[in-house]
């Protein structure tokens, strides 16, 4: 009896333990009520004459009943993958927009001497690129690693003076949407993150147009009617990603997309400032967006 | 096959108000509901059973407590919710309207 009986306690410990270890991800409340149905279960199992072994066998392994618990809970192991590869694709998009911007158009509308820029220099400028495009490029096993060294790599980057090569600050917001792909998908692992996240991003959003206005008040430039009208809109965006509504996401990222491609249209004074603020605005808009896309949403792509 | 297939997704749909159906009519615990459903052919194994209680509990549908009055180690009862009941009521009528009308679609299409 006493042999049956730790027999018992062992397939039900053994169950267990494979079970919490594979439910990390959850929260420790979540998993803790995994756990205790699990215990119940062996428990009532037992109560009906059936061995722990075959309660382990109506339960199904350990690796299927996590993979269906993940799911029903919203984290399909597929999930973050996809906000991450999404983010990654972004900034690699954003990276060639950038190299063909600061290679060609940059140059023409500053009125610089114009040469034909050598392909040595298109190439150079293709590098950021190649460096966003890496980690998904390279086995999935060292993503973690291939994706935080691209982020720092980036971040570097941009803030590299280097000899014959145009302003490469114009790569921070590829470096933003880098920094977003290594974060956003452990914010959001455990569904929707914590409303500090969001708050923040609500902040960011309203960001840009209020130092617009702030510089206008201040009087480097006219304040306009227009001024105060984006400065309110955006503010209006900032309070509705704070709240938490994934559209206002998809909103931002094309405003931010609308404002890199004005800035490569309209290359002003201030294009620089205007071309951080849209991959600012690009970078919270996407990140937002997948944060707070509904599990199901993301689950049928 | 095509029957089989046409059956797990439309339980699939259901399965979660069925569960606040049983529940409707009083607490249960997780193996006496496993048993309900699997007798009814709606779940194949307790192991589908807990993960969706699992979102039941997350959403609010469903509340456990645990009793140590019986002998025997403690039982885990399942309670339906009042946002659970809720939702009951709504299916239930979804359901009804939705049930009329496929069904008066396969009487013409027959």
């Amino acid at each position: 009896m006493t042999q049956r009986t730790a027999m018992n306690a062992n397939t039900e410990d053994s169950y267990l333990r494979v079970v919490g270890k594979r439910l990390r991800a959850l929260t420790p409340e979540q998993r803790d009520a995994v756990l205790d149905d699990v215990r119940a279960h062996f428990a009532e199992a037992a109560d009906a004459g059936r061995s722990p072994e075959q309660a382990a066998e109506s339960l199904g392994d350990p690796a299927t009943f996590t993979q269906r618990v993940r799911a029903e809970l919203g984290h399909e192991p597929g999930r973050t993958e996809h906000m991450w590869r999404i983010l990654q694709w972004f900034a690699t998009g954003v990276a060639v927009f950038t190299a063909l911007f600061v290679t060609y158009l940059l140059p023409d509308t500053r009125g610089d001497e114009f040469d034909e820029p050598g392909f040595e220099i298109v190439l150079l400028h293709l590098v950021p690129a190649l460096i966003a495009v890496l980690p998904i490029l390279l086995p999935a096993r060292v993503r973690r690693i291939t994706t935080t060294v691209a982020a720092i790599v980036l971040t570097v980057v941009s803030f590299t003076i280097f000899e014959g090569l145009y302003d490469l600050s114009f790569f921070l917001p590829t470096a933003m949407l880098a920094w977003a792909a290594l974060i956003v998908p452990i914010i959001a692992r455990n569904g929707r993150p914590a409303a500090g996240w969001r708050i923040t991003a609500g902040a960011l959003t309203a960001l840009p147009a209020s130092l617009g206005l702030l510089g206008g008040l201040l009087g480097s430039w006219e304040v306009t009617v227009e001024t105060v009208l984006y400065t309110v809109a955006f503010l209006l965006f900032g309070i509705l990603i704070a709240l938490g509504k994934p559209w206002a996401g998809i909103v931002l990222a094309a405003a931010g997309v609308a404002l890199l491609v004005e800035s490569t249209l309209n290359p002003g004074m201030l294009v620089l400032a205007g071309w951080w603020a849209g991959g600012l605005l690009l970078t919270v808009g996407v990140s937002h967006a997948l944060a707070h896309a509904r599990p199901r949403e993301l689950a049928q792509e | 096959m095509t029957e089989e297939r046409i059956a797990t997704n439309l339980r699939k749909g259901v399965l979660e108000y069925c569960v606040l159906a049983l529940l409707s009519h009083g607490e249960k615990y997780g193996l006496e509901l496993a048993d309900d459903l699997t007798t009814r052919g709606l779940i194949a194994s307790e192991g589908s059973l807990y993960p969706l209680l699992a979102r039941m509990r997350e959403n609010g549908l469903v509340e456990p407590r645990w009793d140590a009055s019986g002998t025997g180690r403690p039982r885990r009862y399942y309670a339906i919710t009042d946002v659970g009941t809720d939702q009951l009521k709504a299916f239930a009528q979804v359901w009804t309207s939705l049930g009329a009308q496929v069904n008066a679609l396969l009487e013409g299409s027959r």
